[in-house]
């Protein structure tokens, strides 16, 4: 029974499941592997490329079915969606405040509550629970399901206007800056409003959507200055994050105003650098990765192309198993430790992939065929 | 050309390797790490000239210190020195009978712009020759917008100099857990920003904290539960011998 469905754009599923791979790899403190993730590299990390691709297989799988089946079928599927997204979380929740708040009390390290923001899980557990079931309250590593949560349920309510990508890119945009602007974000329990900001997020996925349901044509005649200005982009990234950041020293000859722009680059808000950046890395991977690229169909890529055509157990895994690197790493964080950590996660991440392909694909086998055409795979 | 490749690889391994087993080779001894603090000019710290001295009292604001209460064994009960009582043994080892006097104000978790509003309140009710502020964690954790953070380190830094006083901010405490889930980069620059000028330093905490577990010489994160209090107690003595360096030559000249 093959594991991998071959029938889309491969490309996809290949950078979904290294951003999966990073996010494991980046959570993990002190894994040197972590030194080679995208985040070192360029202003944005895996969390962008993780919201731009959903958007991307969103804008496939619902705009496919708006067009075949209207808004209200369409929609009905991405709520259900971000429902399971949502049941997805709070069982993650519960696990994975059960591993730390064990951890904690078998190894004596009160910290792990203190620096996963669990410590008000002990002080008012009851409050937190409630708090965590309205997504109020979003301990740290817990708060990228949430945000695709609230961007579905945005989505569903946005979906026909994917017929007029020009209007609700517009409307995205308008969004993204006024939350900027005037600092809107949802409330939470614990101060400060969500960390990853659904106002200004949405306008990644959106982008993402836009650009699967209503791809348009490259632009021929600028096609060389969209590469250079991209390559620019990522120059600047590198400098922000090798000198500016680590040398705050080096700048000083900057203009005040101007080195305070370059200090306010913030994640949580997508600030435009970080949207630039994932903007840039994604054109020249266009550009550099054809459609066709043999590569992705090889047998190298297949772990990474099957970890991304079932993200969400692969994200969940990754999240318990990074906790679980980080207590291994503790006891001895020498080369070859962290080296079989990495192995061992990997191995696990791909094993979870396998065993959610087998089942989709088992369950496929006895389905009618009508009925698994509606499915919208790319968003597994 | 694949013999090439797979000759750099070992040679990166092997660099990899030797370089671990150096650092673990490294003595922990009891005595705390030379100095690696960039040293302020004399100065520099104009109002604690005058406090410094035998019989005179120094009274500092310390701000943030939330994270520098000593921790507890659960198994063993032993609890770690604290860090003002490792400042003022520091101070006194220098200038025989200062007195330091350190008023504590805010807790843990809380975010720059709230501990502003506390120095304000603080500042109007005493005269401090010193204020020490610790801030930064939350505000990285939390991802709080970088330039909010810098303006109320900036507001700060002028109410502090209205009253008077000198302010010391303090990094965050560095920890792998922080350097993996936070991007402090944006925090720490813009504490060095507002420190530009006469009358402000930055104690760089994180980066000094960073070096000694890198090269193992103070590693709390990795210390066995029961060490654990010995471990800090180290830790903050060496770090209090660092800060008590850095506030004697900032006030140097004008003692």
């Amino acid at each position: 029974m093959a594991l991998i469905k071959t029938n889309r754009d491969l490309r996809i599923d290949f950078f979904r499941g290294l951003a999966l791979w990073w996010i494991f790899t980046d959570h993990i403190p002190a894994d040197w592997l972590g030194n080679f993730s995208i985040r070192n590299f360029a202003l944005c990390d895996a969390t962008e490329i993780f919201v731009l691709l959903a958007g991307y297989a969103g804008g496939i799988a619902y705009g496919g079915a708006m067009r075949a089946q209207g808004w209200l079928y369409a929609g009905a599927d991405v709520v259900r969606r971000a429902w399971t997204l949502y049941i997805a979380h709070i069982f993650l929740f519960v696990i994975f405040a059960a591993q730390v708040g064990v951890s904690a009390a078998a190894l004596d390290r009160a910290d792990y509550l203190d620096e996963i923001h669990l410590d008000v899980l002990g002080e008012a557990p009851y409050r937190a629970l409630f708090e965590a079931l309205t997504l109020h309250f979003q301990p740290a590593y817990l708060n990228i399901l949430p945000l695709y949560v609230a961007i579905l349920l945005m989505f569903a309510a946005v979906l026909p206007l994917l017929r007029w990508p020009w209007l609700l890119a517009s409307l995205s945009l308008g969004l993204y800056v006024v939350a900027r602007l005037f600092s809107l974000n949802l409330p939470s329990w614990t101060g400060g409003g969500w960390f990853f900001n659904p106002l200004t997020w949405q306008l990644l996925f959106m982008m993402g959507a836009i650009l699967a349901f209503a791809p348009g044509e490259a632009p021929r005649r600028h096609i060389r200055w969209i590469d250079a200005i991209s390559v620019l982009i990522l120059i600047f990234g590198v400098v922000m994050q090798w000198v500016v950041w680590q040398h705050p020293d080096t700048v000083s000859w900057l203009p005040k105003p101007v080195v305070r722009v370059l200090m306010s680059v913030d994640k949580g808000g997508l600030h435009p650098f970080r949207l630039l950046s994932i903007l840039a890395v994604t054109w020249l991977c266009t550009r550099l990765v054809p459609r066709d690229a043999a590569w992705v169909r090889s047998n190298a890529a297949a772990p990474f192309v099957m970890a991304g055509q079932h993200s969400l157990p692969v994200f969940c895994a990754g999240i318990f198993l990074a906790f679980l690197g980080r207590l291994a790493t503790e006891v001895n964080d020498g080369f070859w430790v962290q080296t079989g950590v990495n192995v061992a996660g990997a191995l696990a991440l791909w094993s979870v992939a396998a065993v959610a392909a087998w089942y989709n694909n088992k369950g496929r086998s006895r389905r009618p065929a009508a009925a698994t055409a509606r499915v919208p795979e790319s968003v597994s | 050309m694949r013999r090439a490749i797979c000759v750099l690889v070992a040679a990166l391994l092997a660099v990899v390797l030797l370089a671990e087993g150096a650092a673990q080779a490294a003595p922990a001894g009891p005595a705390c790490p030379p100095p690696v603090e960039d040293e302020p000019d004399a100065g520099e710290l104009a109002h604690l000239g005058p406090a410094l001295k035998p019989g005179a009292a120094f009274n500092i604001l310390a701000v943030g210190v939330g994270a520098d209460v000593a921790p507890v064994s659960a198994s063993s009960g032993v609890v770690a020195p604290g860090f003002f009582s490792q400042l003022s043994h520091a101070l006194d080892a220098a200038i025989h009978g200062v007195h330091l006097v350190v008023t504590a104000r805010g807790g843990r978790g809380l975010l720059a712009p709230v501990q502003l509003d506390i120095i304000r309140a603080a500042l109007k009710q005493h005269a401090y020759q010193l204020v020490l502020w610790q801030t930064g964690t939350v505000d990285a954790v939390q991802d709080e917008p970088p330039e909010e953070f810098y303006q109320a380190l900036a507001d700060g830094a002028d109410a502090v100099a209205a009253a008077g006083a000198d302010l010391v901010l303090v990094e965050p405490q560095y920890s792998r857990f922080l350097e993996a889930n936070a991007d402090l980069s944006p925090y720490l620059s813009a504490m060095q920003e507002v420190s530009a000028v006469p009358g402000r330093l930055v104690f760089h905490r994180y980066e000094l904290m960073h070096d000694w577990e890198d090269a193992g010489l103070i590693d709390l994160e990795h210390a066995a539960a029961a060490d654990r209090p010995a471990v800090a107690g180290r830790l903050h003595a060496c770090l209090a011998g660092e800060l008590a360096h850095v506030l004697l030559t900032g006030a140097a000249s004008v003692r």
